[in-house]
């Protein structure tokens, strides 16, 4: 919808929202391009997210245990995300398009990367050529919620994109 | 229109919103500022009515206002209603709030460029929970100028009418109330009715978008004047994941459900064996006391759910999640709940039983 908002109501909010560990150049630690680490296969909501595709077929008893197997798994504090980074527009390409992030850390620090990376204060940041998510929300969260193939893909723009 | 969804759109908060000492210029300092402040609104949106109080007093320069409450920053694009549950442990009226014009402390909070950015957060939010919900954001994208206008507008002026009448062209149908639909049909058939259902038993009716607050407090009290204040954000867990609503034959998915459904890791076992034991078994089984929904689970493990807070209310647990979604929830489609959690662990089964957490569904 706020496709046609005009660009005067530039958001800011792409602005670090925290102390954001601007300071901290070593996240998002790089990683190679073909990263879709196993490891994330088994990240506890994937299978949330499989789940979702086997609506019907699921058992209660297999339902059940599966359930206790995701919450008895390992906090998703320690997982790392592979978030993929797409230009939009004239927003130039990234050398390196593919990175793992803390799942805890903040959206926030993907925006203040691509900022550092693109040397610009204004960007826009979107998840899924949809939407921005707010700078607070984990990068865990997100990637549970609007992932797919193991990664969260992160558009960015230099002017609004999708509003 | 439901009433309750009335009420929470016309809910409101009384402000009194004081100048910073180190901007008072004049002699004596202006009185504060007395402001209703809607629920579902957001900080930004008063500066229009607070800064002509305040504008004579001011030191030259440029006004970038922000809010704070005893000290703490507040975050400008959480919903009023919901920085007042959170933050406010024991509700006071008037809230007393400090406003600043100068200052902005731009490590701890996202500019803001007054009523755009926080239209552009809204709109936002809505997209994001139109994700959730259908799986992309097309309807929101696509959405008229006019419409959009008018959907942001009637958020503004707290029009419940005009909103629902935008806000139907978005199809973001959430869940139905199974309140009012299955009710009789759970009074009738609970105790037996786990016998005819489906193998599966369980029947998804939707994904409810959720921005929980979590505040976990570990110190012990007992004056409410003692308890623990939110004092930093760094205390808040500001998690956003998606609730599936359940329906199974029989009984409902609770708003106990959501919680524990939302926060596997923080009780373990139960969160999931609960599903059949909460409500159904509670008759059944040993019959021991207080074996109930404990029992399947390590109490030691538990987190005690403290309070949950929604529009300035806390519903009892027991309460149809769908019912607390269908009406309690904001106008971008996101239900907002403020979750304190314990971790007493010896109370948890005295807190659980005296919640009413062990005993089934009684409506």
């Amino acid at each position: 919808m706020a496709e046609s908002a005009s660009p005067s109501s530039k958001p800011s909010s792409l602005d670090p929202q925290n102390p954001a560990p601007s300071s901290n150049p070593t996240i998002p630690s790089p990683s190679h391009n073909n990263t879709a680490s196993p490891s994330l296969l088994l990240l506890p909501q994937d299978q949330q997210h499989s789940r979702r595709n086997r609506d019907n077929c699921e058992g209660s008893p297999s339902h059940n245990s599966e359930l206790r197997t995701m919450s008895a798994e390992s906090p998703s504090s320690v997982r790392k995300v592979v978030v993929h980074l797409r230009a939009t527009g004239d927003a130039p390409i990234l050398k390196q398009s593919k990175f793992k992030i803390a799942g805890t850390d903040k959206f926030v620090k993907v925006i203040d990367f691509l900022r550092r990376q693109l040397h610009r204060e204004t960007l826009f940041v979107y998840v899924n050529s949809a939407f921005s998510p707010n700078p607070d929300e984990l990068v865990i969260d997100l990637f549970n919620n609007f992932g797919f193939d193991g990664k969260l893909v992160v558009n960015y723009a230099c002017s609004m994109a999708w509003g | 229109m439901s009433s309750a969804q009335k009420q929470v759109w016309e809910g409101a908060i009384p402000l009194q919103i004081h100048l910073h000492e180190s901007e008072v210029t004049t002699l004596p300092p202006p009185p504060p500022a007395l402001v209703l402040a809607p629920r579902i609104g957001y900080l930004p949106l008063l500066i229009s009515l607070v800064k002509p109080h305040f504008s004579t007093t001011l030191p030259p320069g440029l006004d970038t206002v922000w809010f704070d409450y005893k000290g703490l920053p507040l975050k400008w694009f959480i919903p009023t209603g919901v920085l007042f549950d959170l933050l406010c442990v024991e509700p006071e009226r008037p809230w007393n709030l400090t406003v600043h014009f100068r200052g902005y402390p731009s490590n701890l909070l996202l500019p803001c460029e007054g009523e755009d950015s926080v239209k552009w957060s809204f709109i936002n939010s809505l997209k994001e929970a139109a994700y959730v919900i259908n799986g992309n954001s097309k309807n929101v994208m696509n959405m008229s100028q006019p419409d959009q206008v008018e959907l942001w507008d009637s958020v503004l002026k707290g029009n419940l009418e005009t909103y629902r009448g935008v806000a139907s062209k978005l199809k973001l149908g959430t869940s139905e109330d199974e309140y009012t639909e299955n009710v009789s049909s759970v009074l009738i058939k609970s105790p037996q009715s786990t016998g005819d259902t489906d193998v599966t038993g369980q029947v998804k009716t939707g994904r409810i978008p959720v921005r929980l607050y979590l505040w976990t407090v570990n110190e012990e009290f007992d004056d409410f004047e003692d308890a623990p204040q939110i004092d930093n954000w760094d205390k808040v867990s500001y998690i956003n994941r998606p609730v599936e609503l359940y329906k199974e034959d029989g009984k409902y998915f609770s708003l106990n459900d959501a919680v524990k459904r939302i926060l596997p890791e923080f009780f373990l076992e139960s969160s999931f064996v609960i599903e059949g034991d909460t409500d159904i078994n509670q008759s059944g089984e040993e019959g021991e006391r207080s074996s109930d929904p404990g029992s399947s689970c390590n109490a030691a493990e538990i987190a005690e759910i403290k309070s949950v807070r929604i529009q300035g209310i806390e519903p009892i647990l027991d309460i149809p999640f769908s019912w607390v979604v269908n009406n309690l929830m904001n106008p971008e489609y996101f239900l907002h709940m403020c979750l304190k959690l314990g971790g007493a662990y010896g109370q948890a089964m005295e807190k659980r039983e005296k919640w009413g957490l062990g005993t089934s569904l009684k409506f």
